[in-house]
């Protein structure tokens, strides 16, 4: 009964607007109060522990280095080259824009930062040339969820954080999925381009094409040295976020010269204040993780799964639907730290490989990230292209359907996703 | 503290007063490892078992295994916030609340075998460090019984067979300083990564080496790692956990209570650390399996290297005379 | 009151680009250390609290800004008076969670002020604990503030942006 009240009571707050990171702790407080005899003070020791993490430390490092990519060029040079790559092409800048956050995801680990940086460029660009808004902020939004599943992903980093799993085997096996999503909205951009006349780009000489790969080539190969890195095992995740954060300050600084020692502080003070919002919600959402220790609610959760007929498949699917829902009004990192716990131990006594529920998890809550109401890269790139969350939701969702194609794809087929990864690097699995 | 779950019947008979006036109490007990296959969980769950049959109800327990904290400190925070009852603990933690005596038990080469360890602190070694730990923190923590979590040993990129063969490593040792001396008087760089980390640092190279006991690194698959899988059996450490209540809260129970709960935890100890030697061989044998390679080493030599650091730590606390205990022992 | 709102909202921010730019140096301290081959297990420690501190106070500042995620379409249907009232529903609901973490916040700083860092016995947790009731505090300010002027709208009839 006081279960039921506190869900209800979840629900209530979010719905009526309280922000989540609060209605996550307001929940964890009067919750603790309902178990008899533990001190409330429990709550707030535990958002400390929530934050105590070595491996957290490379969410506003990955958020950092994705600001001095927008701020340093970085993101405006892969832009024009995959304009000149695939613009001549039907619905040239749609075929850009995905391409281009393909790339951008593998410099970047989160999606917000994604739609901002291509959005600003792209969405007025696409509108000008003639797409309706609708398309714009779809094909932008969709697009950038593939910001978390291809490596580096914060989603993941965390993921890893929470469960053991390498992050070096997550980052691998995240690389298909993520090329896979790319390639299936190009093919959406194809069969609509056709039906709906989008526009074109003059060809590009190759010669054009050549200067402009020199040009672009210091921000093409970060994904080279931060996967790269990874990967092999040079780097380690809060390492190459480091890393990839001192690089591109140094390109922005130096080769391309859009970041001035004065704009220092304003990209450090943005960093500050976009990693706290996440991460303040991650201290609220273990602080209800300790409530739901206190209940009891891993062991309830793996009794069920394990009594349940159906096995894993069963699972995966009551995991995939249940993490959408959660998708559409909290973001992945709360969403994360409350529940990757709770199934964690079903998953590995059914017999899935924490890297596969890995990629499951972080691919359904990327989706979430265009879903309404609380859609952040949706929110971002309607912004962008002033138009509602409802007439933004229709321009991403025949993106969106393939991404939950592939979605499904890499739920029931692991041969491809994990193992393909596992024959190329046994020993990260 | 605990509240009780139900309310004390309104009329009690009067025929057995001292039993039936006994409140009902649930004590939370907890540990930091997520598994269940592990000497602190089947210790813990003895003890729920045994407690709850003496007391036939009167006394219950939760057991948590990770589920309200996976962080030995944040365990101990709650001991102190009353939001557990009982944890499981390394001594480590007693420096960071200044009880500099509790390191002792860090010492390298202390003991010589699980043998010697039982001697010691389950005789006048044990009793008296008890009373040390109770005195210097008020009694806020209070040492239920000494659990073990088996010995350690060095596993790396390459075997060792003296302390100076880990000249030049990059080794992950606990946070203690007596180890963390050793390690570096050895030539070696101590390092601190978390354990949960340690995985993927010794898969990527942030270290060369670490040092555990057979299970706890076999269940983490570290010996599958390219820098863990020469395992060097220098038994360096015997370790210790305490099991620990908070005094006032055990003070303040009714001797009944009392009484049922130390009685269980005689049981729970036996279970603790049988489960222990016994994971100790089967992890051993999983190890070699897997393909990790072992090798014994020079016992004298590192012996050696440990003891002026056992003197030098025993002046400079004022543990001559403990140390005298244990060494009396063997 | 605002304009201290305001004020304190600088100052806090500066705080919080002080502790982010210690935690980047000191990551990339350790990143050195590693290839250097040095021990540098002070960093891990500093790195770890003043990342800590810079989420806390970047937290606080956003309760300001009003920057904290929210479902806002309840809110963007409401208007008038209704709008405001709904504000000060959701302030106040904000501000018994800013005001239980202030008051156990210093409850855990008192109780935990004299426990050690791992890696620096000399400093004490208690410099690290701090933040949570300053946050507290801090939040539960800037939500009074608020309060203030929708109260104050509200007599007045208005709407606050
Ligand atoms: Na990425
Ligand atoms: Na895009």
């Amino acid at each position: 009964m006081t279960e039921v009240l506190l869900i209800l009571a979840f629900i209530t707050f979010i719905a009526i607007g309280v922000p989540i990171s609060f209605s996550l702790g307001l929940v964890a407080f009067f919750g603790i109060a309902t178990v008899p005899g533990i001190p409330s003070i429990v709550i707030f020791n535990k958002m400390f522990y929530g934050l105590n993490s070595f491996i957290l430390l490379a969410v506003p490092l990955f958020i950092l280095a994705a600001n001095l990519m927008n701020h340093g060029n970085i993101s405006k040079m892969l832009i024009d080259f995959s304009v000149a790559l695939v613009g001549h092409i039907r619905g040239g800048l749609a075929h850009s824009n995905i391409l281009v956050s393909m790339i951008f995801a593998g410099v970047s680990g989160s999606s917000q930062a994604d739609t901002a940086g291509v959005g600003k460029v792209l969405i007025p660009s696409m509108i000008e040339q003639g797409y309706d808004a609708e398309t714009a902020v779809g094909v932008t939004a969709a697009s950038s969820t593939i910001g978390s599943i291809i490596p580096p992903s914060i989603v993941m980093v965390v993921y890893a954080g929470i469960t053991n799993a390498s992050v070096a085997a997550l980052f691998l096996a995240g690389m298909i999925p993520g090329i896979m999503v790319g390639l299936s909205m190009m093919a959406v951009v194809a069969v609509r381009g056709r039906k709906y006349n989008f526009p074109k780009n003059e060809r590009i000489k190759s010669a054009e094409i050549g200067k402009l790969f020199l040009r672009s080539f210091p921000a093409l190969v970060t994904p080279v040295i931060i996967i790269g890195g990874i990967v092999s095992g040079f780097f380690t995740p809060t390492e190459a976020a480091g890393v990839s954060a001192v690089y591109a300050l140094l390109v922005g600084m130096f080769i391309y010269k859009t970041i001035s020692v004065q704009s220092i502080p304003s990209i450090i003070i943005e960093t500050l204040k976009l990693s706290s919002l996440s991460l303040f919600a991650l201290a609220t959402a273990n602080a209800l993780g300790e409530l739901m220790g206190y209940y009891g609610v891993t062991t309830i959760v793996s009794e069920f799964f394990l009594n349940a007929p159906g096995g894993m498949y069963l699972f995966i699917t009551i995991v995939i639907a249940f993490f959408l829902f959660i998708g559409t009004f909290m973001d992945g990192v709360p969403a994360m730290i409350l529940f990757v716990p709770v199934i964690l131990p079903a998953a590995i006594a059914l017999g899935i490989h924490p890297v596969h529920l890995g990629l499951i998890v972080t691919i359904t809550l990327s989706l979430g990230l265009v879903t309404p109401p609380y859609g952040l890269c949706l929110l971002i790139a309607g912004s962008i292209g002033k138009i509602g969350i409802e007439r933004s939701f229709r321009g991403v969702r025949p993106y969106f359907l393939v991404a939950l194609l592939v979605l499904l794809f890499v739920a029931f087929v692991p041969q491809v996703v994990i193992g393909i990864p596992k024959m190329i690097s046994p020993r990260l699995f | 503290g605990c509240a009780p779950k139900a309310e004390a019947p309104a009329e009690t008979p009067a025929e057995t007063p001292a039993e039936e006036t006994l409140e009902p109490i649930n004590l939370v007990v907890a540990h930091n490892q997520t598994s269940t296959e592990n000497p602190y969980q089947y210790g813990l769950v003895k003890f729920k078992e045994v407690v709850e049959e003496l007391s036939e109800g009167n006394i219950t327990v939760t057991v948590h295994n990770g589920s309200i904290g996976t962080n030995e400190s944040e365990l101990i925070e709650k001991l102190s916030l009353g939001a557990a009852d009982m944890v499981v603990a390394s001594p480590g933690f007693m420096t960071a609340i200044g009880v500099n005596e509790v390191d002792m038990l860090s010492l390298l080469y202390l003991f010589n075998s699980f043998d010697h360890w039982e001697k010691a602190l389950d005789g006048e070694f044990g009793m008296k460090m008890k009373e040390v730990i109770t005195e210097k923190t008020n009694n806020e923590f209070l040492i239920m019984d000494y659990w073990s979590s088996s010995v350690r040993n060095y596993y790396g990129k390459q075997p060792i067979n003296v302390p100076q063969d880990a000249a030049g490593l990059k080794i992950r040792t606990q946070s203690s300083p007596v180890q963390q001396e050793f390690w570096a008087n050895a030539g070696a760089i101590p390092t601190s990564v978390a354990w949960g980390e340690l995985y993927q640092a010794l898969q990527q190279g942030v270290v060369d080496a670490a040092e555990n006991d057979y299970t706890n690194f076999m269940l983490q698959d570290h010996h599958k790692t390219k820098n863990g899988m020469y395992v060097s059996e220098t038994m360096h450490d015997y370790t210790t956990r305490l099991l620990l209540m908070n005094g006032d809260r055990f003070d303040a129970l009714p001797e009944q209570q009392q009484a049922w709960i130390l009685e269980a935890i005689d049981a729970a100890t036996a279970e603790e650390r049988a489960v222990t030697y016994r994971m100790l061989d089967e992890s051993k044998v999983k190890v070699i399996a897997d393909g990790g390679v072992v090798n014994e080493v020079d016992l004298e030599a590192f012996r050696e290297l440990a003891i002026p650091i056992q003197d030098k730590y025993a002046e400079e606390n004022g543990m001559e005379a403990f140390l005298e205990m244990v060494r009396a022992i063997q | 009151m605002r304009s201290l709102a305001n004020a304190l909202e600088k100052i806090q921010t500066i705080a919080g680009a002080i502790a982010i730019s210690i935690f980047l140096i000191t990551v990339i301290i350790q990143i050195a250390a590693r290839f250097l081959k040095v021990p540098v297990m002070w960093a891990q420690d500093v790195s770890v609290y003043s990342f800590i501190w810079a989420v806390f106070l970047g937290a606080a500042i956003a309760v300001n800004g009003h920057q904290h995620f929210a479902f806002d379409s309840l809110r963007d249907h409401l208007k008038g008076r209704w709008k405001t009232a709904h504000g000060i529903l959701i302030v106040v609901l904000m501000l018994i969670f800013t005001i239980a973490m202030s008051k156990y916040g210093i409850d855990v700083t008192k109780r935990f002020w004299n426990y050690q860092w791992v890696n620096i016995p000399s400093f004490k947790m208690g410099y690290v604990w701090i933040a949570l009731p300053i946050t507290g505090i801090t939040m539960t300010f800037y939500l009074i503030t608020h309060l203030f002027e929708s109260i104050y709208s509200l007599i007045k009839g208005g709407e606050v942006s």
